[in-house]
This record gives C-alpha cells, structure tokens and sequence, in this order.
C-alpha cells in the first residue's frame, strides 16, 4: 500500500513525460519518442497483465499524498476492470502514432500522448475528484486535434461536443462535491476515495440519491454515448484526424461504460437496479437507431461512427441487464470493440486514401485492384457483425443472454441489431468493393509491408480472442463475479430481474 | 487409428486445405498470372490438389469411423473430441466438444462425400477462372464449417458453424463480385440468413434461461436433451419453434425461402454443394438433432409440418413455370426441403433424415449434369435456348435423365424410396391433409423434373448455333456424375420397404438416436402402406408423362403450356409475389427510417441542442461575464456551475 510508484503509476507518468519531450523535439524525433513511448507503454502494460493476479482486488496500488483539504492519500491502481482497458489504450495508442504520419508536427504527436496519459489517469485512480480532473482534461486533447488538424468542418463539429459533454461533467461535479461536502460533514475532512464515498452516501435519503445517480449517469451517457445524447458523435468521428478517432471510439467512449461501473453503480446500487431497465431500454433504442442510421448513411466514416454508437449500445445493454453474463460480455465488448472499431476506421482510411473520397457513390469494384486491403476489410468486417470465431461473437452473445435474463423482449429488440449490423456492414462492403470499377479508379498500389505490419496483428487477435476469449474473459471473471455479488448483497433480492442470479 | 483421431482428422483436414488455399489465394490476387482458356495455372494446380485432398482425407476418415462403428455394438457407436472451454462467464459454460453418433455420421458422409466430388468437380468447371484458389478456399472453409455443424454438441459451437456455412455461402454466390447483382444475392442470402439466425439465438436464450433455476443452464444439446421434459410444454414450445425459426432461414422455409432462388447467381458447383446437399439441409439436421425437444413440443412439430408442406406445394409449383435452368432446380430444393421438414413434423425423424441423405445425392447430381449442360452450351442458363442435347451429352444426358427421375420419385431410385417413407408417415401420423399435400407436390415434381429433362435434352434444338458447339466436359467432371448417379440409384437399397422385401437398416442405424422419440405404439399397416405407395407411384407416373409430352413436341415453349393459365402463370413464375411482398413490407421501411425517419429525428435532437446552448449564451450574456467563443462558453459555463455546485454541496454537507 504505502508505494508511490507501481506499474500502472509508470503507464500514467510515461506519456506526459513523453509528451512534453515530444512538444519540444522536432518533427522527426518527436514521432520516434512518441512511438518508442508507446511501445514502452505497451511493454509495461505486458508486464502489468503478467504480473496481475485474477483476483478482484485492487492491484498494483500505489498510495499519493493529497493536498491537504482533499483528503489524506490518493490511491492508485488496477483491477480486472481497468486493467485491460489499460493495455488496450496503450495499444491504440500506439497504432494511432503508427498510422498518423510522417509530415505530422510535433505538437501533433504531443497531444495525442497527453490523450493517452489522460485516459490512463481515468482509469488509474481511485479518487473521485482526481477522476473528474483527468475525465475534463481528457476533452481538451481531443478537442485540439480534431480544431487544428480536423476536416473542414471541424469547427461545426466540436460545439456540439464540447457543450453535450460538460453538461455532462458538470453534473457529475456536483454531485462529486455533494459526496464530499458529505463527507466533510460526516468525518470533518473532505475525501473523494470511492471506498470511502460508498459508505457516505449510503445514508442519503431515496430522492437524493436518485438525482446523484442521475448526474453521474448523466455524465457517463454522453460519452458512450447513450441515446438520445449522440447527436456530437458522427461530427466528431467524421471530422477528427485518424489517430484521434482511434483513441475517440477505440477507447474514450468505454470510459463512458467503465464510469457507469466504477463509479455510479457501486455508489448508487438500489437507483442501478431500479432504472436498469429504463437504462438498457435506452441502450437498445440506441443499437437499432445507431445501426438505422449506419444503413442509411452514404459516407464511410459515418457508416462506421454510426456503427461504433450502435456499438456501444451493446455494452451498455450487457451492464444494465444485472447478469453475471451480461456483465462480463460487457467487459470482453469494452475490448473487444477497442479492437475491431480501430481496425475498421484505419482500413477505411486507407482504402479512402487510394480512392481520393469517402462517400461511397465514388467507391467500388475496390476488390479486383486492391484484394488484400479488400480481404482484411471483409475480415473486419466480419469480426464486427459478430462472427462466432472472431471476437465480436462471444461478447455480443453474453451481452444478449444477459438481456434475456433482464426481459426476452430487451433481447428480441436488440438481437435485431444482429441483423441490422449484417446490413450495413455488408451494404458497406458491396459499395465499398464489388461491383465494376469506377472512375476515376483508386491509385496507390494495394497494401505494404508497413501497412500489413500494423493490420496483420490486429486481424490474427481478431482470430485469436475468437477461439480463446478466456484469455481476456477468464482474468475478467474474478472481478466481475465479484461485483455481480457485491451488487446482489447491496440490493434486496426482490428488486432484481428474474433472470439475475448471484 | 483411434477413432479420436479419425474424428479430428474429419474436421481438420478440410480446414488445414482453406488455410493453405487461402495464402495460395491471398498470393495469387497480388501477382495476377493471365489465364488462357479452360487451363490450370501452376498455382491452380496446387491449389486443386490441396483442396480435394482436404476434402478427401475427411472423407476417408469419415468412412473409416462408420465401419468402425458398424463393428461396434450399437450402444457404443459415439466418439467425442475435446479441444477445452471456449467460455466460460456466469452461468454459461461452452466447450469445443465434438461428437460423432450415428446422426452426425450420416451428416458427415454426406458432407464429406457428396463434398469431395464436387470439390473434383470445380475443378474442371472453375479451370481457367482467375480466382481459382479463391473458390477453393470458400469451399473447404464451407466444408469445415458444416463440418464443426454437425458434429458439435453444444448449440454455441453448432452456431459457429452455423453462421461458418452462412459467411461462405455469402462468399460463393458472389463469388464473381464485379457484377453488382452476384454481390448483392450474396447479402441478401447473409441478411435473411440472420434473421432465422436470431431466432436461433433466442431459441437458446430460453432454453438455458429455463433451465438456469433448476442449476442445470447449459447448451450442451445432450445435457438438453436428457432434461427437457422437466420444462412445461408451452416453455418448450416456444423454445422449439423459435429454433425452428433458425432453420426457416438456413433451410429455405417460407417466408424465408426468398434468398435461394437467387443464389443461384454462384457457380454451379457451390449450388450443388451448398444450396442443394449440405447447408441448406442444416436446418433439418439441427431439428433432428432436437428432436427430444421437439417431441416433447406437438404444437411444434405441427407447425414445422405445415409450413414444411406449405413451402413443398408452394416451391412445387413455382419450379414449373420458370425457365432458368438452375432456378427450377432450386425452387425444387425449397420444395424438397419443405418434403423433409414436413415428415419431422409427422414425427418421422428418420424418414426426414433419409429423404436428407437420398436428396443429397440425386440433387447434388441434378445440379452437377445442369452445369455440365450449361458448361457445354459456354455458360448458357436460359432453358428457352436449350433443347435437343441428348445425342450430344453421351455421359451428361443420361445422368441428367436419372436425377430428374430421382428428384421426381420413380421407382426404384432412392428418391422414390425416401419420399414415399415420408408420405407413409404422414398418412400413419393421422395427417390426411400433409400427405394430399405431399401427393400433389409429388405429382408436380415429377412434372417440372421431366419439363426440365425434355426442354433441355428433347426435341430439336432451340438454339442450333449453340447445340452445334455442344461439347461433353473432361473427366474432373464426368467422374463425379457417374458416382453420384450410383448414389442417386443405389441410396434406396439402405430403406427398401418391407413389403417390396427389403431392409430398413437406415433407420436401424439412427435407432439408437432416435430411440426415445420414436413412436413404438404405431404399427403400420403393410396393406394401406401398399396401397398408398401404389397410388403414389401412380401420381408420380402421371404427372412425368404429362411434363415430358407437353415439352417435347417440336417447338414446344417454355411458358405456360395452356393458354388460359397465362396469368396465373406470371403470378406463379415470380413466385408468387413474396419477395415484392416482403420488399415492401420489411425492406422499404427500414430504407425509409434509415435515409429518412432516423436522420429526422436526430436533426430534431441537434435542434434541441441547439436551442439548449443559445440558452446557455443568453444567460452568459445576462451575467455579462462571456463575450463569445468556445474557450469562454467552457469556461463561463465552468464558473457558473462550480458555484452553484459547490454552494449546493456545501448546503447538503450542513445538513
């Protein structure tokens, strides 16, 4: 307990530090530092996962003295939840620098670093007020690289962003500081750990806490983002540069989803039980209406911004459905997805990159003059529909065996989400790939070695948490199982959902 | 070898040959070498000799296993390889367990079997295409897929291959993706797919969430199986039939038949392959392979038996009025399917089964001589261009005769055998209207069947030009028609009915699976069986004769033979208007709501936004702290709200 430094400390420290010598580098240089930061990043997070044990508690825990009103020690840490989200952030993030170019500036690189070191400050710490600071800091790295190296229309799209969130955020802050006003009163000292937080706000009276769940659901929604609070999301992933998106949809809007379970659940048990359905209802409006959207959408980006927000509505489907299965295909998604959306959004730019457009009048026949870039984008697709053998299938199948257990009907609405997903996904590739060639025709040859190096990986761990999930799922177990009976212990029986079980 | 061995062999094989075609494909696409005519490129050689060697090696296992097992006592003919936990999370447990019984070993003869001719016989039909390797690897991962389908005993890892055989047969029919409509029958053929593939998914949702109270939720079929009477009968209704759903979609029911007729847009080989043998017959497998679950469910099996003699009559009469070649045998599929399903639901799962078998063999041969016709007439499919190639195709003609006869039931091809089970057991079940049904569409079978053979191999050519170019394909092709015409004409000896002094050693064989469904307190009647089978018989007789005179004359048309049904005939040839039913039904509303409803109501919810954030600058305005601009609307916004927040949780502390 008493350490101050710990691995997951390393994974939140190397990237501001790499980030400021990367500001102050020239061009070249800063993109070597930014790469061999986050293959460093990578590297311990390789290390963190072999030296986690699958249990439930909290590890790798390092203790920080906090100012002085603020509490006495700030802890920070992994757990099954966060751990692998972790890694996954290092590992987009390292794609991200990958594909994000050589004539890119320093400044460039820098942000996207401080991107990474944000969203690992999320979900490292343990105390809610230093979570909020990184939660709000996290923005403002994403805000700068889709203004000032976004599409033309960045500026439309970030207004919506950034006002839907702090919204959100400044919701989420009162109710903070009422948890630690709380607690100010209670034990004389402010404090924002979220165990001690648990305990405090316990003794709120019903309505009190119904409007502190809502704050904070309200903060975490936005970023999923849960319906009808979307409306920033295909500005935002359409106008954003590559790598950013990567980061946006690859890991950022997890957070969302990791809040909802580090932070608003465990605080507000009986307002998590008694508005899961409402919640998951949501969740499956948002699947089939992303998935509508996706259909309907006639540029590639859109296609897949729509079908990450059709994504995600999974993920919160499996965590409101209160099942152990649910839950746990929830974490595997949270991954899962991470992985496949990153693919799909790289392989699309590429393929945009060689036709000289993203709307998908201007594509097609991209099969017969670029059959590798075409194979891995069938692949990924695949992967993405949820295949069973690719690693979209097992999470989506838990999620919806979890929603059966909450109502047969949540899982009928959303099991249509596994049809509509087919839809788009294939419509995207009819349009993208067959048919007779266009003119003009894409240039560029077919994929690189460069290129194959940075898919290749992606599509053999498609394959790979397909067959083996367990690799990923059985390390989740312990935590998961843990939370699912924590949860049943803080709520009377009564109030679950008849398929819930301990 | 141990028969662990063999059962991994089966299935690996076949794999072990799509993942080296599938580098040989990935490879030959870089560096595209020109073709010249019908000729193997050096790398098509080797991409031929692996994928019929995968194939090939499964299939000799497969054979292996059956006459291990028959030397076995019968009680003991199970094999099982464990390859550990797929997942494992709450309460769900799935294994790559795979198991051969006498069940899956009839699925995986055929599979193997009927597979590894086709894959010989693409070989020469697909010679000279620039994707050869490409086409073989679709068809040994489809091979492995249906594979890991019908030998998987959980439904999870059944489901795998499930979608495994369904993401191939999206590959194979559009295959030849440059043209647009070929891409696009192949994602109507996925889409639809899915939809039976939900209700697959809900089926198991059920039924592991009915057993869960009981500590017993798994999807293991055989832990299933033995607790599925403890559900109430309504439960397992539902449970049955949401399955069943699973299959309208992979085995072409209606209203879910509408993507077969146009997967016909693959080649030849993969209709006969997929959209006739296998795949397509999945979903009577997987019916079967419930069938504790079924038999506990009669409100099931009836439904599954009327809708299985809906599609039979329906497809029945569709396959008479078209006038593409392949497309009157797939309609014959759909009817053929709807044959099997509708003897599950007499109960008789083992004439389901059989009638399987048999039409796996003579269908697979009607598609194969069909594409040697369209082979030798240069990829003519047009039945209006044909006719009078008879003393052309010497090896063709007859094995196209022999499947047409088959198909349409004549005695004493295995056809005849399997279909007239069927009928018996619908009669004995006490389902008058079934078997009418299944009379008429015999009748009507054999009328299309020999349409078929007399527009195509009767009379004088339609088209001289093309006759006159006609020529009879090589050996890669004539081999396998000669073998599976031995099947076609020799399946029927394994159920030979009593009365015509055989043995019934194919439903001998599956006894010991189908065991606990059977129906031991019914005795057939050898006299009314005799008399049905006659009468059958009779029917079939009629209906050939009528085809084949009405279509063989001398300009004879393919259009309605009778003038006064022109009409109805064109509703009938679109088949009955279903698809424009459902197009507008399903599929325009969801465009709509996707190009218009579902971007309205989002501009709606920008508007909002909007309109929420001007009320935010005005209030900015009033306190006259921002002039404009983001960075100061965060900040403005910031400030305002840590007062009110902070003033708020320190009034809550006080309390």
């Amino acid at each position: 307990m008493g350490e101050t430094l710990s691995l997951p400390v390393w994974m939140l420290l190397l990237p501001f530090i790499a980030a400021a010598l990367a500001a102050l580098l020239p061009a070249r240089l800063a993109r070597a530092v930014a790469c061999l930061a986050m293959v460093g990043q990578l590297g311990l997070g390789v290390m963190l996962l072999r030296t986690f044990r699958d249990q439930p508690d909290l590890q790798g825990v390092a203790s920080w003295p906090m100012l002085g009103i603020f509490g006495s020690t700030l802890r920070l840490g992994v757990d099954g939840l966060s751990v692998f989200l972790l890694v996954a952030g290092a590992a987009l993030g390292l794609l991200a620098v990958l594909v994000s170019g050589a004539k890119r500036p320093p400044a460039f690189h820098a942000w996207l670093l401080l991107f990474v070191g944000t969203m690992a400050g999320v979900l490292v710490v343990q105390d809610l007020l230093v979570f909020y600071v990184f939660w709000e800091l996290m923005l403002l790295p994403a805000l700068v690289l889709i203004l000032l190296w976004g599409d033309a229309d960045r500026r439309k799209a970030t207004v919506p962003f950034v006002v839907v969130t702090l919204v959100g955020s400044l919701a989420m802050l009162a109710v903070i500081f009422a948890m630690g006003a709380e607690a100010h009163a209670r034990f004389g000292a402010w404090n924002f750990d979220l165990d001690a937080l648990a305990g405090v706000v316990s003794t709120w009276s019903a309505s009190a806490r119904c409007w502190a769940f809502a704050g904070l659901v309200l903060a975490f929604a936005v970023k999923i983002p849960l319906f009808p609070l979307h409306y920033w999301l295909p500005a935002a992933y359409t106008s954003a540069p590559l790598p950013a998106v990567i980061l946006l949809s690859g890991l950022m809007a997890k957070l969302g989803t990791y809040g909802v379970l580090r932070v608003a659940m465990p605080l507000f048990p009986e307002q998590a039980v008694a508005w899961a359905p409402w919640l998951a209802g949501l969740a499956v409006v948002g699947i089939l209406h992303g998935a509508v959207l996706a259909l309907g959408a006639r540029d590639v980006r859109t296609v897949l911004a729509y079908s990450s927000f059709s994504h995600l509505g999974w993920i919160a489907l499996g965590i409101f459905s209160l099942t152990a299965e649910g839950l746990g295909g929830a974490m595997l998604q949270q991954v899962g997805h991470a992985l496949v959306t990153a693919t799909l959004f790289i392989l699309a730019a590429w393929a945009s990159e060689r036709q000289g457009a993203t709307h998908l009048s201007r594509f097609g026949g991209m099969a017969a003059t670029h059959p590798w870039l075409a194979a891995a984008l069938v692949f990924a697709a695949m992967a993405s529909a949820g295949l069973p053998g690719l690693n979209g299938f097992v999470g989506e199948f838990l999620i919806l065996l979890g929603a059966w257990g909450l109502s047969p009907w949540v899982a009928f609405a959303g099991g249509l989400g596994v049809v509509l997903g087919a839809a788009y996904l294939l419509w995207l590739l009819q349009r993208m790939l067959y048919g007779p060639a266009v003119q003009p025709a894409p240039t560029g040859p077919d994929l690189g070695v460069r290129e194959l190096a940075v898919v290749l990986p992606l599509l053999v761990m498609m394959v790979l948490f397909g067959v083996r999930p367990g690799l990923l799922i059985d390390r989740m177990k312990p935590w998961s199982d843990a939370y699912v009976l924590r949860f049943h212990k803080a709520v009377p029986q009564a109030a679950l959902p008849t398929g819930a079980h301990p | 070898m141990s028969h662990v061995a063999l059962l991994a062999w089966i299935l690996f094989a076949p794999l072990a040959a799509a993942a080296l075609n599938g580098l040989l494909a990935l490879r030959s696409a870089r560096v595209p070498v020109p073709v010249e005519g019908h000729h193997l490129r050096p790398m098509d050689r080797l991409a031929a000799g692996i994928g019929v060697a995968g194939p090939l090696a499964a299939a000799v296992a497969a054979w292996s296993l059956g006459f291990a097992f028959l030397a076995r006592d019968r009680s003991l003919r199970l094999t099982e390889l464990d390859l550990g936990t797929w997942f494992s999370m709450g309460q769900a447990h799935v294994t790559w367990l795979f198991r051969v019984d006498p069940l899956s070993l009839v699925m995986v003869l055929v599979v193997t079997t009927v597979g590894t001719l086709i894959h010989l016989y693409s070989v020469g039909y697909m010679a000279g295409d620039a994707g050869f390797p490409r086409f073989l690897t679709w068809l040994n991962l489809f091979t492995f897929a249906m594979l890991v389908l019908v030998t998987a005993r959980d439904l999870v890892v059944l489901f795998l291959g499930w979608e495994g055989v369904g993401v191939c047969s999206y590959l194979l029919i559009g295959y030849w993706f440059s043209d647009a409509a070929k891409a696009a029958a192949g994602l109507k053929a996925f889409v639809v797919n899915r939809i039976g593939d939900l209700g697959l998914l809900l089926g198991m949702f059920l039924l592991f969430w009915s057993m869960a109270p009981g500590g017993q939720a798994s999807l293991d079929i055989d832990l299933l199986s033995a607790h599925v009477t403890k559900l109430s009968v309504p439960l397992a209704t539902a449970a049955a039939v949401l399955l069943f759903v699973g299959a309208m979609g992979k085995s072409a029911q209606v209203p879910l038949h509408i993507w077969l007729p146009d997967a016909m847009a693959g080649p030849t080989p993969v209709s006969a392959l997929i959209h006739a043998a296998t795949m397509v017959t999945a979903g009577v497998y997987m019916v079967a392979r419930m069938h504790p679950l079924y038999h506990h469910a009669p409100a099931a099996l009836a439904f599954i038996g009327s809708l299985g003699a809906l599609t039979a009559l329906v497809a029945a009469t569709v396959a008479c009025t078209q006038t593409n070649i392949k497309r009157v045998i797939a309609w014959s599929t759909v009817s053929q399917l709807g044959y099997m399903f509708m003897g599950l639901g007499a109960g008789a799962f083992s004439a389901g089964i059989y009638h399987l078998f048999t039409h796996a063999f003579f269908k697979a041969l009607f598609f194969l001589s069909a594409g040697a016709v369209i082979h030798a007439l240069h990829g003519e499919e047009e039945l209006g261009r044909m006719g009078g190639l008879w003393s052309k195709l010497r090896v063709t003609g007859p094995a196209f005769v022999l499947a047409a006869a088959a198909n349409a039931g004549l005695p004493p091809l295995s056809g005849f055998v399997s279909k007239d089970a069927i009928l018996v057991a619908t009669w004995n079940a006490h389902h008058p209207v079934w078997f009418a049904v299944g009379l008429l569409t015999a009748g009507l079978t054999a009328f299309y069947s020999f349409r078929l053979v007399a527009l195509v191999l009767a009379g004088p050519p339609r088209d001289a030009h093309l006759a006159e170019h006609a020529h009879e394909a090589g050996w890669a092709m004539t081999l396998p028609l000669v073998l599976l015409a031995v099947g076609a004409v020799g399946a029927g000896v394994l159920e030979w009915p009593h009365e015509l002094g055989g043995t019934l050693w194919f439903s001998a064989w599956l006894e010991p699976v189908f065991y606990p469904s059977l129906d031991h307190g019914v005795h057939a009647n050898a006299v009314v069986d005799i008399i049905l089978t006659v009468g059958s018989v009779a029917v079939v007789a009629t209906g050939a004769a009528i085809g084949f005179s009405l279509h063989a004359r001398d300009g004879a048309s393919t259009g309605a033979p009778l003038t006064g049904l022109q009409g109805l005939w064109a509703t009938v040839k679109r088949g009955w208007h279903v698809d424009e039913v459902l197009e507008r039904v399903v599929v325009r509303p969801v465009v709509f709501s996707s190009r218009a409803a579902a971007p309205f109501l989002d501009f709606l919810l920008g508007w909002g936004a909007r309109g929420f954030v001007q009320g935010l600058a005005l209030a900015g305005r009033g306190l006259a702290v921002a002039q404009s601009g983001l960075a100061r609307h965060y900040a403005m916004v910031m400030l305002g709200g840590l007062v009110a927040l902070v003033a708020w949780a320190v009034l809550s502390g006080g309390r």
